[in-house]
């Protein structure tokens, strides 16, 4: 916008590359063609796999059994190797009995994006009294995403900011968490049961291990990054010690902080799967072992695509909030 | 050794006017100052025992070659660093740290960029405890002195160059220091925001009790702005002279085509000129020079 303003030599409009739209290296695409790139990329993969699920001549490896025909070990509904079922058929045909009929059809792994929307529309709307509940299940993941990183953060942020602003708190502390940070969380699951129980407790501790020690030194490192000339100017202003830190140093970092917490909420969320299998299974990650095991595979799907909407879009939501509150960093860029 | 662009005898108005400012209680005396830095296994003297004193409502500016340890005087004067030798007396009492009774205008932009315009300038009346709304009254005073109310609200970001050196000003004398410490705070400006600046901060100067310790290394702004000027030279920082400006303060400000004013600048460079020679430590290649007398006629 302000380069209009600069007058231009005669050469140097010609100069420019004359297919400098979307595929000029380096060049920031313009808003619009930047939004259309956005939703293909998310447009692409549900195109691929939308032709891998109903296109027959993609893939389909097996043979989805529509009538069994006189071969015992068939049942309507099961998938059959293709050439199991190619064999089968020039049995049936060579002994004079009734071949078996089938349709191709990929693994039950690999659901249709239809049968994942439906799965997604009962989850979200559940008939009554059907089934497990998926929304449920993620409602009690969130709940042990929630505390764990509210616990963590309670003590974390503090430290964290102590151990960037003293010097001497952060030779103190960070060797050992340095060192902590190395022991896998997962590791402390059967310590945590014994001592905190089989239900939620031992889960939230290993969130809160997981993330806790990651938080105290990229906060702590953050903190560092603090504009030393800012402190100096607050101290010629008779700004002191604690008061410095709350006063100076805090706000000044905020917009980092807020943006280190917005990545560890996104760490916490990978040990929570961990977290889960521990002590008895529960939330999302019970709900999706189990509809494994069921082999109710768009279950599954529809259990990862929530996690994934819900993480996405509260990142996107968290991003917006940010530039919503600190907007004096906005003006500046 | 510069003897022969001594400066001009000072008139008697002048005279006068030193008389007076001398006569004045002083307010900032700096006695035998050493500052020493470590230096691979041994130590650099960055600062070889400086003296000087400031009188109350004095202008005094400090040139001289870049890395001679200006900005380090300052910041010892303000207690951001310490001395390894000497005083620093502000009205009397020993500094140590930083003080109430000094403030400073740094050279980058050091507003608070999270605080509104007028937040940045009450920062330092809520750190001396007042009241919000005292705090409040006060710091619009200071900003309407420097012209800039109606930006009360803004954020820092938000203001040119030269309006956040004049928050900066007001954020400073706010706290009401006994001696105002610039360290370069216009040489980011563009050259006539920068004019504009000089003539902002002698009215503002003229109109309160303060006494400005002022650094540059632009030899016309030292000349256009100060009573006296402390020449300091490099490898260790030394003081060279102190020069007192031979001219009045006329009401539209100085000018430097006044004769006094010319001849104290000639002196300033052929000063600094002599002991860049003498311990030239970051010596550039000097820039192809053609004399206007070999071209034969002048532009008209
Ligand atoms: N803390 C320090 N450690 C090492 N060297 C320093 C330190 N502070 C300043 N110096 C050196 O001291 C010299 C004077 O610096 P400075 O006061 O910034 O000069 P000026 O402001 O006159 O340009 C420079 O050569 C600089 O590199
Ligand atoms: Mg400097």
């Amino acid at each position: 916008m302000a380069e209009a303003a600069i007058p231009q030599p005669a050469g140097a409009r010609k100069s420019r590359p004359v297919s400098a739209g979307w595929f000029a290296v380096g060049r920031a695409p313009s808003p619009r063609a930047r939004l259309i790139l956005g939703v293909l990329s998310f447009l692409l993969p549900l195109a691929i796999w939308s032709a891998v699920s109903y296109l027959p001549f993609l893939w389909h490896p097996l043979i989805e059994i529509t009538d069994p025909g006189d071969v015992a070990y068939f049942e309507k509904g099961m998938r059959a190797p293709g050439d199991a079922f190619a064999a089968e058929v020039e049995a049936a045909k060579a002994g004079g009995q009734a071949p078996p009929q089938g349709v191709p059809a990929n693994p039950v792994y690999l659901p249709a994006p239809h049968e994942v929307a439906v799965a997604l529309w009962k989850a979200v709307f559940p008939a009554e009294g059907g089934g497990t509940s998926l929304l449920g299940a993620f409602w009690h993941s969130v709940q042990i995403i929630f505390w764990a990183f509210l616990i963590s953060s309670a003590v974390g942020v503090p430290l964290g900011v102590l151990c960037g602003a003293y010097s001497s708190i952060g030779r103190l502390t960070e060797p050992f968490v340095e060192f902590f940070r190395y022991l896998p969380a997962p590791a402390f699951g059967a310590l945590a049961v014994a001592v905190l129980g089989i239900y939620d407790g031992p889960k939230i501790a290993i969130v809160v291990i997981g993330t806790f020690f990651q938080q105290v030194l990229i906060i702590a490192a953050t903190t560092r990054r603090v504009e030393y000339a800012l402190l100096e100017a607050a101290q010629t202003l008779g700004a002191r010690n604690l008061r410095l830190v709350r006063r100076v140093v805090v706000p000044a970092i905020l917009p980092d902080l807020y943006n280190d917490q917005r990545i560890l909420l996104g760490w916490a969320w990978t040990y929570l799967i961990v977290a889960e299998l521990v002590g008895t299974s529960s939330g999302i990650t019970f709900f999706i072992t189990q509809q494994a095991r069921y082999q109710h595979f768009e279950n599954v799907y529809a259990a990862i695509l929530i996690l994934g909407v819900v993480g996405f879009g509260s990142d996107l939501l968290l991003a917006r909030l940010g530039r919503w509150l600190f907007p004096w960093k906005a003006t500046s860029a | 050794m510069s003897g022969s662009l001594a400066l001009p005898e000072q008139s008697e108005d002048v005279r006068a006017r030193f008389a007076r400012i001398k006569a004045r209680e002083e307010i900032l005396q700096v006695r035998g100052l050493v500052k020493r830095v470590p230096s691979g296994s041994g130590e650099r003297t960055i600062l070889g025992g400086i003296d000087l004193v400031t009188h109350r409502r004095e202008f005094l500016c400090v040139v001289g070659p870049s890395g001679c340890g200006k900005s380090t005087l300052i910041r010892t004067i303000a207690g951001l660093e310490e001395a390894q030798g000497g005083d620093i007396l502000v009205t009397g009492r020993p500094v140590h740290g930083p003080g109430p009774d000094r403030a400073m205008v740094f050279q980058g932009y050091t507003l608070f960029p999270w605080l509104s315009v007028l937040r940045n300038v009450m920062f330092g009346l809520e750190m001396a405890g007042l009241p919000k709304a005292e705090a409040d009254r006060q710091a619009r005073q200071w900003l309407t002195l420097v012209g800039l109310e109606p930006y009360a609200d803004a954020y820092p970001a938000q203001l040119s160059g030269g309006m956040k050196q004049r928050v900066a000003i007001a954020r400073a004398l706010a706290i009401q220091p006994r001696i105002l410490l610039m360290d370069e705070p216009f040489s980011a400006l563009d050259a006539r925001t920068r004019a504009r600046m000089q003539a902002y901060l002698v009215d503002i100067w003229r109109k309160i009790d303060v006494t400005i310790l002022f650094i540059t290394h632009d030899l016309d702004e030292a000349v256009l702005l100060a009573d006296r000027i402390l020449v300091l030279k490099a490898n260790p920082g030394e003081v060279v002279e102190l020069m007192e400006v031979p001219a009045l303060r006329p009401p539209g400000g100085r000018s430097l085509d006044d004769p006094a004013l010319e001849a104290t600048l000639a002196r300033l460079e052929s000063l600094i000129h002599a002991h860049e020679q003498a311990g030239a430590e970051d010596d550039e290649p000097a820039p192809p020079v053609v004399k206007l007398d070999s071209v034969g006629h002048g532009v008209d």
